[in-house]
């Protein structure tokens, strides 16, 4: 049963790039590009170039497109100009002219990537929900790309479902909130959407991690003022139980609806403990090493407590 | 039991949005997280799902599905002919047929509406005739195996969007085809020589 006509497809804006595999390590990195057919968005997936997975979204069967800013435009642009700049002012301070010209064209690919990133422009996350399934556009990363590919293929959509007023949509809407029985989210309320692929966290190992560190305040504090052998095995038994306890949280926060801003602490975490661990600084600088390890584990597991206690709150107002 | 449609939430908190949020120019921050979002909703998020029920065979010599023969058939499949109740009817490309005609055209990558992988034989062909010039011993087994790779898979379907396929496959031809004349000509200098 061969095809009426084959599918004429016209290459949409955008390109990008999505892990695919492990949980923490991606086995593989997939390239997406977005195209546009007679009725349908066609999303191809190439792995390492040789080989294209399609997925097809028709213009029928598209609930909702949503795009959502995101930060990582201005982080990156931020990391990319500070390597730049203390690149460049290294290239300054050198006399050598082998080393300047080294280090002058290090500056000059990080100057580059930042202009590139610049010129990018602003980032999001684009995600298009159908009736069965909820799928990030990872070629619309980029908030320029992504409103020049709404611009158009809304008409296109409605063209295939028909368009409907406001009024009509809103009214709509709010039976379909009534069917599942949940409430727009107001300023000040919280109302979470279950989300099937999460799990509730329902674990002890961030309060743990964080009490840990407050531990390792008092045994840090302890080793500045009463440095004796008994104080430094506290000291590295704590450190031992916060690394333990931060490898534990990593796992368990792993596809559970914690809080975003307690996952990227615990990884903040795990990197502070890395860290940490090196021991960088040796006498003379060790004491200040250990004032600046105190002062940090004092400030994380501190703001770890208090954002663990948001949730039970947040539970109380959730319809 | 047809599904229920899920409210649109926030991408970034999963906070439940309202109507306001829909379809504006501007962007509007989440209440819950404050996130800056632009939402487009379609009439098909309060589209139900009809589902299609076969009716029984009610009259004794009545045509019945060639699937479920207590079922009334009541169109034929367009590819087959078999009769085929209201579920095995596979709307398709304005075309009814049966869910066996899908799956062999669908195994047979006969319909280009349902290949969901498609393997790019040119670049491996390329890649074939390109990377082992870094190593160019390689060169004199990866050589004849990229001509043969290009030859072979000529009529071999490419990837279904727009691309250079034939293009890449001549240029692998090409490649491999030199590379195997400068291995002809080394053998000749040797021969030559001694």
């Amino acid at each position: 049963m061969p095809d009426a006509a084959p599918d004429r497809y016209i290459r949409l804006p955008g390109r990008g790039n999505s892990r695919k595999g492990g949980a923490f390590i991606a086995i593989s990195r997939v390239s997406s590009r977005l195209w546009l057919g007679e009725d349908h968005l066609l999303q191809v997936e190439s792995t390492g170039g040789y080989s294209e997975n399609y997925k097809r979204f028709y213009f029928r069967d598209i609930q909702s497109i949503c795009l959502q800013k995101t930060n990582t435009w201005l982080v990156i642009n931020l990391v990319l100009a500070i390597i730049a700049g203390l690149l460049f002012l290294w290239t300054l301070t050198v006399r050598d002219s082998a080393g300047r010209v080294a280090l002058g064209i290090a500056t000059a690919i990080f100057g580059f990537f930042l202009l590139l990133n610049l010129l990018r422009g602003s980032s999001c996350i684009c995600q298009l929900k159908t009736a069965v399934h909820l799928e990030e556009l990872p070629s619309l990363r980029r908030r320029r790309n992504a409103e020049k590919v709404l611009w158009r293929i809304k008409p296109m959509i409605e063209a295939a479902q028909g368009s409907a007023p406001a009024e009509t949509i809103a009214s709509q809407y709010a039976a379909l909130l009534a069917n599942v029985n949940a409430m727009p989210a107001t300023p000040g309320q919280f109302s979470r959407l279950a989300d099937p692929t999460m799990s509730a966290y329902r674990s002890r190992a961030h309060r743990m991690l964080f009490f840990a560190l407050l531990a390792g305040v008092v045994t840090d504090t302890l080793t500045i003022f009463f440095p004796c052998v008994l104080v430094v095995l506290l000291n590295m038994i704590t450190g031992c139980t916060v690394a333990g306890a931060v490898v534990i949280a990593l796992v368990k926060q792993h596809q559970t609806d914690l809080k975003p801003a307690l996952r990227v602490l615990t990884w903040v975490i795990a990197g502070f403990v890395a860290i940490a661990a090196l021991r960088p600084f040796e006498k003379p600088w060790l004491l200040a090493d250990l004032s600046i390890t105190a002062a940090l584990a004092g400030i994380f597991g501190t703001a770890g407590l208090l954002l663990l206690r948001q949730p039970r709150h947040e539970r109380k107002t959730t319809p | 039991m047809p599904a229920i449609a899920q409210p649109i939430a926030c991408p970034k908190c999963k906070a439940v949005l309202g109507s306001d949020f829909f379809n504006q120019t501007a962007w509007l921050a989440c209440p819950s997280c404050t996130a800056e979002l632009r939402i487009e909703v379609f009439p098909a998020l309060f589209r139900e799902d009809k589902t299609t029920l076969a009716e029984n065979v009610m009259v004794e010599g009545e045509a019945g599905c060639f699937y479920h023969p207590g079922k009334k058939a009541t169109v034929v499949c367009d590819a087959c002919g078999r009769f085929l109740c209201a579920l095995c009817d596979v709307d398709f490309n304005g075309r009814h047929v049966c869910p066996a005609c899908l799956e062999t055209g669908r195994q047979k990558g006969k319909i280009a509406k349902l290949q969901n992988v498609r393997t790019r034989h040119d670049r491996i062909a390329i890649a074939l005739a390109v990377l082992p010039m870094l190593i160019f011993y390689f060169t004199f087994i990866t050589a004849p195996a990229a001509l043969f790779y290009s030859i072979w898979h000529w009529k071999s379907p490419g990837s279904i969007v727009p691309n250079r396929r034939r293009l890449n496959l001549v240029i692998a031809i090409i490649i491999a085809s030199l590379e195997i004349a400068g291995w002809v000509a080394f053998f000749t200098w040797l021969v030559i020589r001694k």
